[in-house]
C-alpha cells in the first residue's frame, strides 16, 4: 500500500511547517528500530511496535507482542484507522487524514515533543539485559534438570515398589549414575550395576547381611555384638572392605584398623588376658613373637596324645621326641648327600604349594638314604622297618631263628655297596656259641640285638626311647611318639618364597640369614627367628631402609579353619 | 577504580587466606596413609568436601552480597578479590576430595560443573581486569548518556540541516539517521555489528555500515551545489554527519565492551545455580547409598 505520510513539525507553534514522505509497504511497520518504515523514539515505543494494513477499504493498525496503542485514553491491541481517528504511540500522535490521488492513505504523524536524549537512548538495545538473555530463566530450567536427572528419575525409579533395579542398557537414567566409582571386577560381574544388592536402604550404610548373602562362610574375627567391640568402630565388613575405589580395592590395610583395639587389649574383654598391647610393627611398638609348639602327653594307659601350647618365642624349646642336630648335617662334608655333595637345606625342607609351609621331613624320603636300619651286619640287606618297633622286633627274632637253625640260610648276596654313617661298625659280629637250641639262642640274640637297636645304634639313634628295663623285650622299649610342628606360627602368614630371593644371599645363605641352623645341635632348638629378625628389614612405615608391613601382611583378621563356622578366633591355650 | 586492584587488594590479603586455605587441605590430604588409598568417603575425603561445599555456598552468597551495594559489611572490591582467590581455591580442594577419581556419575558431573563455573568466572576476571580501561578511554572520560545525548542532538541538527536542502538530501539524510542502528541483540552487541540501513534516492533501504554512504552522499554534493548557501548548508551538514560517526564508533564499542563485561554472568550464574542443585544431588545420594 502507498501512504502518504504528512509530519507536523513544531507542531502548534507560529512556525508550524510539514513535512511529507511516502510510504510503501504491506504492511507498513511502525516501531523504533532502524529497519521500520515509520521509525517513532522515545520510552513507550518498541523495536517492532505495530502493524499498519489495508483490507478494502478500511485502513487498520495493530501491535505485536506486548506492544499497545492508545485510543481514546484506552490501551487497545488493534484499531481501525477511519479518517479523523487519532492512535498514540509512545505519546507520538498519528492521525488518519484524508488521502490526495494516488495515495491509499494518509497519516498525520505528531512527535511526541517529550522525547528527549534519555528516552531516545532507550530506544535502542543498548545493553544484554535488553535481549532476550536472561540468568535466571536458564538458572531454574538447569536446576530442574539435574535435580530432575540427578535426582528425582532415579530415586522414582528406585522407590517405585520394583526390585528389579532398571537395566542401565534399556534406561539411561537409572541409580547408576549415583556411583561413586567403579566396583571391584568381581563384584561387578556378580552384582553389576545392581546398587541394591549392597545399599538394601536409602540413608542406611551397607548392613553386614547384604555382605553374607553372598559370603556365607567367611568368619569372623570377633562375634558381631561381642561385649569388646563395645565403642569400637570396628563393627562392619565395610569398615574394611571398601567399595568404589580408584584404582579398585577391596581391603583397607590401615593399621589402626587393627589397633584400635588392640593397642590396649586390657579394656576389650578378659576373655584373652595373655593378649599384649600392639600400636605397630618395631621393636617397641610389636610384641615378642609367641609361638605354637606340640606337646606330647602319656596317660595312664601309656597311650601318647599331643596338644598345641603357646609359648614365649624366647626360651621355647621344642619336645619333638626327634634327635636332630642340625649343625652336623650342614657342616660341609661330613655329611653328604648320595652325590656326594654337602647337605642343603632343601634336601630335607621342600616348600609346600601355599609358599609359606614345607612338607614334612620323612624318614623314608629323607633320611633313610644314609640311615638304614640294618641289625645284622651280616645280612646287609636285611632292614628293619620303620616305626613298627613291635614288628621290627619279630622280625629280628625270626631272622635270628632261621639263622641259628641254619646259618647258611640267612647269608644274602652282597647287592651293592651301602653307604653307611662313619665310625658304625659293620663287621659281622662273630656268632656266639650256641649251646642251647637254636630258638633260645634266638631269643637271646634278638634281646641283645634290640637292647643295642634301642639303647646304643639304630633307632636311638633319632629316637628318645623309653627303657622299663622288663623282661619282655616286646615291652620293654617304648619309642617316644615323633611330632614335628609343622605351624609354629599358625595365625600368622609369611612368604618362605618371596624371601628366598634376598640381596647378597641365595640358596642356604637365605634360609640361614634368619634361621641359625648351622647352630643348632639340638633337634630342641627353636630356629623360628624373633622379632628383631624381622625388623631388620621391615617396619610399619617406609623408609629408606624399611619395607613397609601392615598388620595384615602376616596376621589374618578373618580366622582361617572354620569354614563354616561363626566362631571368633580360636585361641590356643598359654603354657604356663 | 573497582576493578585495578582487584588481585591486589589489600595486598592480595584473599590470596595468602586462599593459600593457607589449600595449604591446610593439601596437609589433610596426605594425611591419607597408603593403607587407605586417597577417596572421598575417607575422613580425610569427608573434610575436603564438607570445605569444599561451604565454600561453593558462600562463594554464591558473596556473589549474591557483593552485588548489594547497600551493605555496609566490607567493601565490594574486598568481596570480590576473596570471590576470585577462593573461587580458585575451590578448584584445588575439589579435586583433592575427589581423589581425582572421575566416572560417569552425579559426583563427576558437579565437578565438572563447578569447573565450568571457575572458569567462566576466570573469563569474567579477565575482562574485568582490561575492559574497564579501554572502556573509559572510549567515553573519553564522560558517560554513555551523554554519548547517547550527543547522537541525539546531532540527529535533530542532521534532520533539521537535511529539512534545509532539497528534498532528495532530506530523504538521504533522515532515512541515514533514522535507520541508524545502535546495539541490537546479543551478537550485534558483542560484536558491535552496524546494521544501519539508509535510502538514497527512494530506493529500498539498503545495509549503511559506518555511515559512510551518507556522508560519501553529501560530499560528492558540495562540489555540485550552485550557491554559496547550499554549501554553507551541505558543509554543515557533513560535519554534522562526520560527528554522527564518531559518536556511533564509540557508543557501538562501549556496548561491545560492557557486552563482554556482561555475557559471562550469563553462563557463570546460570552454572552456578546448577552447580548448587548438583552438588545437593551429589551430597545426598552420597547418603542414599551410604
Amino acid at each position: 500500500m502507498e501512504v502518504l505520510l504528512r509530519e507536523r513539525l513544531r507542531a502548534g507553534s507560529q512556525n508550524e511547517e510539514f513535512q511529507d514522505r511516502e510510504l510503501s509497504g504491506d504492511p507498513i511497520t511502525v516501531g523504533s528500530a532502524q529497519n521500520q518504515m515509520l521509525q517513532l523514539l522515545g520510552a513507550g515505543v518498541l523495536g517492532q511496535h505495530a502493524a499498519i494494513r489495508k483490507s478494502g477499504s478500511d485502513v487498520g493498525i495493530t501491535t505485536k507482542g506486548r506492544a499497545r496503542l492508545r485510543v481514546d485514553g484506552k490501551d487497545v491491541k488493534s484499531a481501525r484507522l477511519a479518517e479523523g481517528v487519532s492512535v498514540e504511540i509512545g505519546g507520538h500522535r498519528l492521525t488518519r487524514i484524508p488521502a490526495p490521488a494516488g495515495f491509499d492513505a494518509a497519516l498525520e504523524l505528531v512527535r511526541n515533543p517529550d522525547v528527549d536524549s534519555a528516552s531516545f537512548e532507550r530506544a535502542y538495545q543498548a545493553s544484554l539485559s535488553d535481549t532476550w538473555l536472561s540468568k535466571r530463566v536458564p538458572s531454574w530450567i538447569l536446576l530442574a534438570l539435574v535435580l530432575a536427572i540427578g535426582l528425582a528419575i532415579p530415586l522414582w525409579l528406585v522407590t517405585d515398589g520394583n526390585d528389579a533395579t532398571p537395566d542401565p542398557e534399556s534406561s539411561f537414567i537409572t541409580d547408576a549414575i549415583w556411583t561413586s566409582g567403579p566396583l571391584h571386577a568381581i563384584h561387578n560381574q556378580a552384582i553389576g550395576n545392581n546398587c541394591q544388592a549392597c545399599h538394601t536402604e536409602l540413608f542406611k550404610r551397607v548392613p553386614d547381611e547384604a555382605c553374607e548373602a553372598c559370603h556365607k562362610t567367611v568368619a569372623d574375627h570377633v562375634l558381631p555384638g561381642h561385649a569388646s567391640l563395645v565403642g569400637k568402630p570396628v563393627d562392619r565388613c565395610a569398615t574394611c572392605h571398601k567399595e568404589h575405589n580408584e584404582p579398585t580395592l577391596l581391603v583397607i590395610t590401615a593399621d589402626t584398623l587393627c589397633t584400635d583395639c588392640h593397642a590396649e587389649p586390657a579394656t576389650l574383654t578378659d576373655k584373652i588376658p595373655h593378649m599384649q598391647p600392639v600400636t605397630g610393627f618395631d621393636d617397641t611398638n610389636h610384641p615378642a613373637f609367641e609361638i605354637a609348639l606340640e606337646r606330647s602327653t602319656k596317660d595312664d594307659d601309656g597311650m601318647f596324645s599331643w596338644s598345641t601350647t603357646e609359648a614365649k618365642l624366647e626360651g621355647a624349646v621344642e619336645s619333638s621326641n626327634l634327635k636332630f642336630p642340625h649343625d652336623l648335617h650342614l657342616a660341609g662334608k661330613k655329611v653328604t648327600t648320595a652325590s656326594g655333595d654337602a647337605m642343603v637345606c632343601a634336601d630335607c625342607h621342600t616348600l609346600a604349594g601355599d609358599g609359606e609351609h614345607f612338607k614334612p621331613v620323612a624318614m623314608e624320603a629323607h633320611c633313610r638314604d644314609c640311615h638304614e636300619l640294618t641289625f645284622d651286619a651280616a645280612s646287609p640287606a636285611r632292614q628293619l622297618p620303620h616305626g613298627q618297633p613291635y614288628e621290627a622286633v619279630a622280625i629280628m627274632e625270626a631272622h635270628f631263628i632261621r639263622y641259628y637253625a641254619n646259618p647258611s640260610s640267612v647269608v644274602v648276596p652282597k647287592q651293592r655297596e651301602r653307604r653307611r654313617r662313619p665310625n658304625q661298625a659293620h663287621t659281622p659280629r662273630p656268632v656266639s656259641e650256641c649251646s642251647q637250641g637254636a630258638t633260645q639262642c634266638a631269643i637271646a640274640r634278638t634281646a641283645s640285638e634290640a637292647e643295642q637297636q634301642f639303647t646304643e645304634r639304630g633307632c636311638v639313634t633319632c629316637h628318645e626311647v623309653e627303657d622299663n628295663g622288663g623282661r619282655d623285650v616286646y615291652t620293654r622299649f617304648t619309642v617316644l611318639p615323633v611330632r614335628l610342628s609343622h605351624d609354629f606360627m599358625p595365625t600368622a602368614k609369611f612368604d618362605h618364597h618371596s624371601h628366598l630371593t634376598q640381596k647378597d644371599a641365595t640358596g642356604d645363605e637365605a634360609c640361614l640369614t634368619c634361621h641359625a641352623a648351622t647352630a643348632s645341635e639340638k633337634s630342641s632348638d627353636i630356629l623360628i627367628p624373633g622379632l628383631d629378625n624381622c625388623t631388620a628389614c621391615h617396619t610399619d612405615e617406609h623408609g629408606e631402609q624399611s619395607v613397609p608391613l601392615d598388620c595384615i601382611a602376616c596376621h589374618a583378621y578373618h580366622p582361617l579353619g572354620h569354614p563354616l563356622g561363626k566362631q571368633p578366633l580360636d585361641f590356643v591355650e598359654r603354657s604356663q | 577504580m573497582l576493578y585495578e586492584n582487584l588481585l591486589r587488594y589489600r595486598s592480595a590479603r584473599y590470596f595468602w587466606w586462599a593459600l593457607l586455605l589449600i595449604a591446610v587441605c593439601v596437609g589433610i590430604f596426605v594425611t591419607h596413609g597408603r593403607a587407605e588409598p586417597p577417596n572421598g568417603g575417607t575422613w580425610q575425603g569427608y573434610t575436603l568436601g564438607t570445605i569444599g561445599a561451604l565454600l561453593i555456598v558462600w562463594l554464591t552468597w558473596l556473589g549474591i552480597r557483593k552485588r548489594s551495594y547497600s551493605s555496609t559489611a566490607g567493601t565490594v572490591r574486598g568481596w570480590t578479590s576473596a570471590h576470585v582467590y577462593l573461587g580458585t581455591a575451590c578448584l584445588i580442594i575439589a579435586s583433592l576430595h575427589s581423589a581425582m577419581q572421575f566416572g560417569w556419575n552425579v559426583h563427576t558431573f558437579a565437578y565438572i560443573l563447578m569447573c565450568l563455573v571457575i572458569f567462566s568466572g576466570f573469563f569474567g576476571l579477565y575482562v574485568y581486569i582490561n575492559h574497564p580501561r579501554t572502556l573509559s578511554d572510549n567515553r573519553l572520560g564522560g558517560s554513555r548518556e551523554s554519548l547517547f545525548g550527543e547522537l541525539y542532538d546531532l540527529n535533530e541538527r542532521g534532520l533539521e540541516l537535511g529539512r534545509r536542502c532539497s528534498s532528495d538530501i532530506e530523504k538521504a539524510v533522515s532515512s541515514s539517521i533514522e535507520r541508524t542502528a545502535v546495539g541490537g541483540g546479543v551478537y550485534a552487541q558483542l560484536s558491535a555489528r552496524d546494521a544501519s540501513l539508509i535510502s538514497i534516492d527512494g530506493g529500498k533501504p539498503v545495509p549503511h555500515p559506518d555511515q559512510q554512504m551518507a556522508i560519501d552522499y553529501v560530499a560528492n554534493l558540495i562540489p555540485r551545489a550552485e550557491k554559496a548557501q547550499e554549501v554553507v548548508a551541505l558543509e554543515e551538514l557533513l560535519s554534522v554527519l562526520c560527528r554522527r560517526q564518531t559518536i556511533l564508533r564509540r557508543l557501538r564499542t562501549d556496548i561491545a565492551l560492557q557486552g563482554w563485561m556482561q555475557i559471562w554472568l550469563y553462563v557463570h550464574v546460570p552454572l552456578t545455580i546448577a552447580l548448587i542443585g548438583a552438588l545437593f544431588v551429589h551430597i545426598i545420594t552420597t547418603f542414599f547409598y551410604w
